[in-house]
């Protein structure tokens, strides 16, 4: 699997969001994307998640052009603000919720990716009763639930403890080992090091450096 | 995607049932205003009638309200990107919109039964010269069919609910914007009754449409066609962005 990001450039209402964007991501390995706020991390991601369109440019996943010959990459899971999920219900219902908007995925996966990002999936509490960490991490086990060929998280670890944070990462681990494209963002430089493989630093709407990590 | 509209319909219960609330409060207090002088003897028909007459400007914009706050979660990027297409998202949101009007169809009909009986034990006095059919057109109403009234009743609210919804929804799905479509509909649902055609009145289960018999056109071939319009009109729609304010 390829994404290829060809000279993307995306303006709003005369604002340069993203400025001649030429990257491409590969299969197996996890994307940290660095830079302040306002640089144009989320909006990158959201023109990969296929979630706004290009002024000028393309995203191509393996051949087949966004907004063209598809609306939506055909596999991808997003963390980008905060999931849509509904206060009266348990997360293991919020989750199958979302689960039957394509019908790939059963309840055990749903289970098995709620243990995985340490949550209990018998657990009775509704959505609004949850910490701010555990509802991160029932936004992360969102993103992963379906094996998607992208994943893209926006701040993942935020709010999330230290026994988490080894568990994401676990996550993630295991999503490149099958081929996934991860491709994340996160404000603490040394954690984002540690996800990834290549670092992407964004400046302005503009990729100022990329290429491998330190590490 | 069947599955998926009733489950987040019904997870979502305290908006259904706000509506349903508000819905009662409206038929209650419509009832009390038609017949504040109790100069004729009233029936649980005369309900049907009452709401009828002024839900343009009251239940259909409750629904329109719902569905807003219905549909708006869906588009938040974790349920976005799961979906096949853009048409998807579009024909999602038309039917979820007309299932959520269905219910609070069927509900405008047992709200308006229940206040009805709460006033009066007789279902339909409209053949005597005491009752406010007489009182409204002069002339009383024989072997009137109940279930034909109330079947009409419940599809002109159903078409008139969703149209109501519809139209919000395709100019957030146009223009990012719930509040250019909210203010258009209240502004037709509010004056409609001043256009020289007087589409509402030809529309509303009245004591003299009851009297001259359904006109189909009106009652439901026309908003059929509105609605019909307003699905191809979405469907034109092949680019956008799921974005909620300009930042990077």
């Amino acid at each position: 699997m390829k994404i290829e990001v060809k000279d993307y450039t995306k303006i709003i209402k005369g604002i340069t969001i993203l400025d001649n964007i030429n990257i491409t991501f590969e299969s197996g390995k996890c994307y940290g994307l660095k830079g302040k706020n306002g640089s144009g991390k989320t909006m990158l991601m959201r023109a990969v998640s296929g979630l706004i369109t290009a002024t000028k440019g393309a995203v191509i996943i393996d051949g087949e052009t966004l907004g063209k010959e598809i609306s939506f990459p055909r596999s991808i899971g997003v963390l980008i603000e905060n999931p849509a999920f509904i206060a009266n219900y348990t997360g293991y219902k919020n989750l199958e919720l979302l689960a039957c908007i394509q019908n790939r995925i059963g309840k055990e996966e749903i289970r098995k990716t709620m243990e995985d990002v340490g949550l209990e999936p018998d657990d009775k509490r509704k959505y609004r009763k949850y910490s701010l960490g555990m509802k991160q991490k029932l936004g992360i086990a969102s993103a992963f639930m379906e094996k998607p060929d992208i994943i893209i998280l926006d701040e993942p670890i935020n709010a999330i403890d230290e026994a988490g944070v080894i568990k994401v990462k676990k996550m993630i681990q295991e999503a490149k080992n099958r081929g996934a494209i991860i491709i994340t963002a996160c404000h603490d430089a040394e954690e984002l090091q540690e996800l990834s493989d290549e670092i992407i630093q964004i400046a302005e709407g503009r990729i100022v450096k990329d290429g491998k990590t330190d590490l | 995607m069947g599955k998926r509209i009733c489950k987040e319909l019904f997870a979502e219960k305290q908006i259904l049932f706000s509506a349903m609330i508000l819905m009662l409060i409206v038929q209650y207090a419509l009832n009390i205003l038609q017949k504040s002088a109790h100069l004729y003897e009233d029936c649980i028909m005369d309900s049907f009638v009452w709401v009828s007459d002024s839900m343009q400007g009251t239940s259909y914009l409750i629904v329109m309200a719902a569905a807003i706050i219905e549909i708006k979660d869906s588009y938040k990027p974790d349920r976005i990107s799961r979906s096949k297409s853009l048409n998807y998202i579009w024909i999602y949101h038309v039917l979820k919109s007309g299932v959520l009007s269905f219910v609070l169809a069927m509900f405008n009909v047992i709200g308006t039964y229940l206040v009805g009986r709460s006033a009066s034990d007789k279902l339909c006095i409209w053949d005597s010269t005491n009752s406010y059919c007489y009182f409204v057109i002069g002339k009383t109403l024989e072997n009137v069919n109940y279930g034909f009234v109330i079947f009409t009743f419940f599809l002109s609210s159903l078409l008139g609910f969703w149209i109501s919804a519809l139209i919000p929804l395709l100019t957030a799905w146009y223009c990012n914007s719930y509040l250019i479509g909210a203010v258009l509909c209240a502004l037709i649902n509010f004056f409609g009754e001043f256009a020289y055609v007087k589409y509402d009145t030809l529309r509303d289960v009245s004591y003299s449409n009851i009297y001259k018999g359904v006109d189909l056109r009106y009652q439901f071939i026309y908003p059929f066609l509105i609605i019909l319009l307003f699905f191809v009109i979405g469907c034109f729609k092949n680019k956008r962005d799921f974005i909620t304010k300009i930042s990077r």
